[in-house]
């Protein structure tokens, strides 16, 4: 534990202390605040007259201001994050021949993985914490709506979505960086497998989807194909990202599915029926997603975990 | 204080370490010497539980290295080439996180004074708030030393701990382990002969991963100082007739043709045992005969002869 307490602070300190992260954290600051300016704006504009209107500080987050919300931008661009803070995390050690001289300390080695691990979460989780509070204080005064508690605990289950998400694309990195010795061979490897999984997945899920139910013409709708698509764009993360926060950033949206099929009686009840979801009812929409993010993520850092406990460490 | 038996280590099938078997006494300062590629820096990893060894067993006083790696580790003080370090870190931040991770405790006689003494011993006093890139390989590797025994190791292992200084900073870091060696056992890989010699109390030399002599460096030194060579080169004759008649004279334990010209140069390489100089009785010897004497010199042996044949490459 006295290790792992070691690492885990001086991590920190050096991921705090980096440019890489200076800079990219205020990248993402900035972007997310012009978006949520932009959509503070939009809101202000728009539901100025109306009474009772559902969740507005929510909308901060998920409506589109020019070009994307702060919801989609964390979905496409968050993983970065996670990619800058661990592609070099252990094959930077082993260039430099510190590792040597880590491992050779009173602790146990796991103290190493973990200690570095964990401190990048805990950099992640300040990171969105931070940007999701500035912005709902700036969204206070540009919407002038106090957050009900069901929103609250919407936003810190988005976060906890989100920290999970991020960290995902931290242990692909980390991996990376215990399997290759090379630094830019394992920012090249982790960057091309985000944009494999988070840009040509949904590509292929229409190539899929297509060749297993073939759609007549443009027009026409088969849920054979609707549902194929759907099962293969479950192996992107960044997919099963926008699924789990999916109805708990936006309650007015009851189904995670590109298309539902309703009969008429239930077209009638829920054209009747427009309230939104209350928030157990959308974690339970979300909820396979939610694990199956989690797992993904833990399996992952189990994987670097085993790979780095049984390799013989030379240089 | 520490105990080798059988220590065996593969890199897939290259044997690195071929059954080494070693008994380092407490307080003793142990050189190993070698050529690059011997097997030191494997050794030393294997000693300092950072390397799982093939087969054989490593014992440091009672605890062996299989069960308890952890508590070996903590007696242990290991420097490594070249002395790795965080470029970017201040050398006091350093030293504290060396102290965090090595759980010295906060108070007393803990984290903070236990710093401020190695910063004495080391001399590095001037240097603590310096980042560690901006210092020269000579405070770099006081750095690595004060690294090595932040938690007062029983046990110090230095890998090549002046390799690439320059003179000065060589004197300097010796200085520093001489001062430590009074209180320590000491373990150092080097492939430099005067520092061995200087410093090491016993030497043990590695080749091919083989211990290929162990014995105390005033023995080694004595053994070395009985056995002397004579380079003779004549001309005009075959080696057959000369080794005849040279080797009869006594004190001579061998004769070698050394190289032999088209144009009847011969080079004579005799190994003496006697201590008196041979090189009177060897002239007379050729003066008797019609050969022409070409040259005559006598090389007194040295560790690093020993050195140089116990390693030559075949």
């Amino acid at each position: 534990m006295r290790g792992l307490c070691a690492v885990y602070r001086k991590e920190l300190c050096d991921h705090f202390s980096s440019y890489r992260f200076i800079v990219l954290f205020a990248l993402i600051a900035m972007v997310s605040f012009i978006t949520s300016y932009m959509a503070g704006m939009h809101l202000r504009e728009n539901l100025g007259g109306l009474s009772r209107t559902k969740f507005p500080f929510l909308m901060l987050f998920s409506t589109p201001g020019a070009l994307f919300s702060m919801v989609q931008f964390v979905a496409f661009f968050g993983p970065l994050i996670g990619l800058v803070l661990g592609f070099d995390s252990i094959n930077r050690e082993r260039a430099h021949g510190t590792l040597i001289k880590l491992i050779s300390q009173p602790i146990y080695r796991d103290a190493v993985i973990n200690g570095k691990f964990l401190a990048a979460v805990a950099t992640i989780s300040i990171m969105l914490i931070s940007i999701v509070l500035v912005i709902s204080g700036f969204g206070l005064a540009i919407v002038g709506v106090v957050p009900g508690i069901d929103e609250i605990w919407r936003l810190l289950i988005y976060l906890v979505i989100s920290i999970f998400y991020i960290s995902f694309w931290l242990g692909v990195s980390m991996l990376f960086s215990i399997f290759f010795r090379n630094i830019a061979t394992s920012a090249l490897a982790s960057v091309a497998l985000w944009i494999f999984l988070s840009f040509f997945v949904s590509l292929g899920a229409d190539v899929v989807a297509n060749a297993v139910a073939p759609v007549g013409n443009q027009r026409e709708i088969r849920p054979e194909n609707a549902r194929v698509k759907d099962m293969v764009s479950l192996c992107s993360p960044m997919v099963l990202y926008s699924n789990a926060t999916a109805t708990i950033i936006d309650p007015m949206r009851k189904t995670t599915r590109s298309i539902t099929l309703m009969g008429p009686a239930e077209q009638i009840l829920a054209s009747r029926f427009q309230n939104p979801l209350r928030l157990g009812q959308s974690v339970i929409v979300v909820f396979p997603y939610m694990t199956a993010l989690i797992a993904l993520t833990l399996v992952c850092f189990a994987i670097s975990y085993f790979v780095f406990m049984l390799q013989e460490i030379r240089t | 204080m520490i105990h080798v038996e059988n220590l065996t280590k593969y890199y897939h099938d290259l044997c690195a370490v071929d059954t080494i078997n070693l008994e380092i006494e407490k307080g003793e300062v142990l050189g190993l010497l070698g050529p690059n590629g011997a097997g030191k820096t494997t050794t030393l990893r294997m000693l300092t539980g950072f390397l799982r060894p093939s087969s054989g067993t490593i014992r440091v006083k009672d605890y062996t290295i299989e069960e308890d790696a952890l508590k070996i580790k903590r007696l242990l003080g290991y420097l490594p080439e070249s002395a790795p370090l965080y470029h970017e870190m201040l050398v006091y931040d350093y030293l504290v996180y060396i102290a965090n991770i090595k759980g010295l405790e906060k108070t007393g006689n803990g984290k903070l004074s236990q710093i401020r003494n190695l910063a004495d011993l080391c001399g590095l006093n001037e240097v603590m708030h310096k980042p560690i890139g901006e210092l020269s390989k000579g405070y770099k590797q006081r750095v690595g030393l004060a690294h090595a025994m932040m938690n007062d190791p029983e046990i110090l292992v230095l890998d090549e701990p002046t390799s690439g200084l320059d003179p000065n900073q060589i004197a300097e870091i010796r200085q520093i382990i001489r001062r430590i060696g009074k209180e320590k056992t000491i373990i150092i890989s080097t492939h430099i002969l005067s520092e061995a010699e200087a410093a090491c109390d016993r030497i043990v030399i590695i080749n091919r991963g083989k211990i290929v002599a162990d014995d105390r460096t005033e023995s080694l030194k004595q053994t070395a100082s009985k056995e002397h060579f004579i380079h003779v080169s004549i001309r005009n004759a075959d080696f057959q007739s000369a080794r005849a008649q040279l080797e009869v004279i006594d004190g001579i334990s061998k004769v070698e043709c050394i190289q032999e010209d088209q144009d009847g140069m011969i080079d004579i390489r005799l190994t003496c045992n006697a201590s008196f100089d041979l090189r009177g009785p060897v002239y007379q010897t050729v003066k008797k005969t019609d050969w022409a004497l070409m040259e005559l010199h006598q090389e007194t042996r040295t560790l690093e002869n020993i050195f140089r044949e116990l390693t030559k490459e075949e």
